[in-house]
């Protein structure tokens, strides 16, 4: 159910970037990997970047390939740190958003905006979401 | 924990699924998912892009649309000298342009008011006769080019765009130049012989670069006006910057040449 929900929010956060063109799929797949360590959430980054190619005209797998890379790299880096916090999901957001406006958009004066746009759309999930678990914790 | 052990050997398969899925795309096997999932998030977030920037936008447009009214007037007045003495030396005339109108349903890579979009996706494709290469306009405005093509949508590169570059000359002067897209909302006259003359207020207008099947960009549509001439004798060329005419960024119609 849960992982069902999960595409749900993959497909709306595409749905947005048809239209805004933030990279949220991608801050999705960022949190989402963050917080779990689990072999489906690679399904998810190939679901999210199928979905991205054909709206926006790119070789099919391109987007899955850049997601599967970031996400197997999220689970490497959690081998040795911690990725439940602000600063790495900063960080991570930061440059990977950096990475997909070079390869698939362009860099340009906006950039940085977008840039700032998804690093608080990542940091005010990831503290709801924190928030939540902390909560139902307690409880 | 038993989990984290099947990371490696489950990444490794959806990377061979990704190259599968590549393949299978290339030779255009997924063309039927591909337009179902264009047909389903276009369907849907199609009218969103239009909402924040039109009634900014009105007001100057009405300003402009003074200023070319008084241009097409004039341009009215040569249009029939001109066929005055076409008839007379018996020229025939270019043969009519099929418009084929479209939405424009998404504009990757921009932001509503904060930058000016270098694609439209317009709600035309191969099932209505759209091919690369032919020619975006409004009215006798050129707006771009298509790029790439799906069963129901097309890819629309605008006049803007940084990889664009167009033949064109001074409708005033004739003196020919190429346009090269910056990227930021303008375009750069280019190649322009230091003894032809440019002048602000001049409208650019394409050359033409049809092919013999008809698909192209036929000649004497508008791209832009000069704003900026950069004339300097140690240069080989002089430039000037040209702003589009049409408010690109809050499009919503626009009319493929298809013939």
């Amino acid at each position: 159910m849960r992982i069902f929900l999960l595409f749900l929010i993959i497909c709306f956060t595409v749905f947005v970037e048809t239209n805004l063109s933030l990279p949220l799929s991608l801050c999705a797949l960022i949190v989402i990997a963050s917080l779990q360590k689990k072999s489906w959430v690679f399904a998810l980054a190939l679901f999210a970047g199928i979905l991205l190619d054909s709206i926006f005209f790119r070789p099919l797998g391109i987007t899955s390939f850049f997601f599967l890379l970031v996400v197997g790299l999220i689970f490497l880096y959690q081998r040795k740190f911690e990725t439940q916090t602000f600063t790495f999901l900063f960080f991570a957001t930061t440059i990977t958003t950096f990475f997909y406006e070079w390869f698939f958009v362009q860099i340009s004066f906006i950039t940085l905006f977008i840039i700032f746009c998804t690093d608080v759309c990542s940091l005010v999930t990831f503290g709801i979401l924190q928030y939540i678990t902390l909560r139902s914790s307690n409880h | 924990m038993r989990d984290r052990q099947y990371l490696l050997p489950v990444f490794l398969i959806c990377c061979l699924g990704v190259l599968f899925i590549f393949l299978l795309g290339r030779i255009g096997f997924l063309s039927f998912f591909q337009n179902s999932v264009q047909d389903f998030f276009f369907s849907i977030g199609g009218n969103f892009i239009h909402t924040s920037s039109q009634n900014k936008q009105v007001e100057k447009l009405q300003q402009e649309n003074l200023i070319l009214t008084e241009k097409i007037a004039q341009m009215d007045s040569l249009q029939s000298d001109n066929k005055a003495l076409r008839d007379q030396f018996q020229t025939t005339s270019p043969s009519s342009q099929r418009l084929l109108p479209a939405t424009v349903v998404g504009m990757p890579g921009s932001i509503p008011n904060v930058s000016f979009p270098e694609t439209y996706i317009i709600n035309k494709g191969r099932s209505d006769g759209v091919q690369v290469g032919m020619g975006v306009v409004i009215d006798n405005f050129l707006i771009g080019s298509i790029t790439q093509t799906m069963d129901h949508f097309s890819e629309v590169r605008l006049v803007i765009n940084k990889v664009t570059s167009l033949s064109v000359r001074d409708s005033t002067t004739n003196a020919i130049g190429v346009v090269k897209g910056q990227g930021n909302g303008t375009m750069l006259l280019d190649n322009v012989l230091l003894s032809d003359s440019l002048h602000i207020n001049d409208f650019v207008v394409t050359m033409g670069s049809q092919t013999t099947s008809g698909i192209g960009l036929p000649p004497n549509l508008i791209i832009g006006k000069i704003v900026n001439v950069s004339k300097n004798p140690s240069s080989l060329f002089q430039t000037a910057d040209i702003a589009p005419v049409v408010a690109l960024d809050s499009v919503s119609t626009v009319f493929v040449l298809v013939d």
